[in-house]
């Protein structure tokens, strides 16, 4: 029974809702839109000011971060593999453990 | 910029009806949304739809209006007046299907007891037929959270209707 009043209940819901969405809009005072749209002040991005700020917009600063730390990586990994043999600790290593790392 | 509004006025018009309850506030959400186009215009990325943003910016203009109402309503609560929610001077504007209109009202009068944010959410998937995975992206909710607040929400509204369906 309760099943029933439910269903019925839905049924109810769904027709109204079918009903509704065959709703249109009423016309719109456009020429009101398109005078204010006209007189809206416009800034367009075309100093270079902007642009560099626009170079830290969402995820593009996410992506270009995460670029520069591993590029940073990738060369101080290089520079510090070249240099290792000549670093005072790495020749205490050296002369203590015989050459064995 | 005018022929922007032009080629676009139409769709974000009937999205942003679902939204408004009366011709007038139709009229000031409409402007409303392409101000915000103008201004956010420099923002805009050629790879991106451009329709798929302005109805973004829409959708955002739209739940905000549904926000301020609320907050209204909060504010003259004590006041011993009609609901806010309620007057709809369309008597002034005949619909061309008076049933619908009545039953798109009725809807929009159970959605207004709903918080806004749900409002908005439930204003879209059953008057606009969107999505739960379009209105998250739109809104930038997640999927999960969009379905939860979806569940809840429906609850509330089922409990609603059937309420005012009693005698």
């Amino acid at each position: 029974m309760k099943n029933s009043t439910r269903s019925a209940s839905d049924s109810d819901w769904e027709n109204l809702l079918s009903r509704a969405r065959s709703d249109a809009p009423p016309p719109i005072d456009l020429t009101a839109v398109l005078r204010a749209v006209r007189e809206a002040p416009y800034s367009s991005r075309s100093d270079w000011f902007g642009e560099f700020l626009g170079l830290f917009s969402s995820l593009r600063a996410v992506s270009a971060c995460v670029a520069g730390i591993g590029l940073f990586a990738v060369f101080a990994t290089w520079q510090v593999w070249s240099v290792l043999p000549s670093l005072p600790w790495a020749q205490l290593i050296d002369t203590t453990t015989g050459g064995v790392p | 910029m005018a022929l922007l509004v032009e080629r676009h006025h139409e769709a974000v018009t009937r999205l942003l009806w679902r939204f408004a309850r009366s011709p007038a506030d139709l009229d000031d959400l409409v402007q409303e949304t392409f101000l915000r186009m103008v201004r956010g215009l420099p923002g805009w990325r050629a790879d991106q739809p451009f329709l798929h943003w302005l109805f973004r910016i829409a959708t955002n203009t739209g739940r905000d209006y549904f926000r301020r109402r609320t907050v209204r309503q909060r504010w003259i609560a004590d006041q011993p007046s009609d609901d806010p929610e309620m007057p709809l001077p369309e008597a002034v504007e005949p619909a061309l299907d008076p049933a619908a209109r009545t039953a798109a009202n009725e809807v929009k009068t159970l959605l207004a007891q709903l918080p806004p944010d749900d409002r908005a959410l439930l204003t879209l998937h059953h008057l606009e037929g969107w999505g739960l995975a379009e209105i998250a992206a739109q809104f930038g909710w997640t999927l999960t959270a969009t379905k939860v607040r979806a569940w809840r929400a429906r609850r509330q509204l089922r409990a609603l209707f059937e309420s005012s369906q009693s005698p």
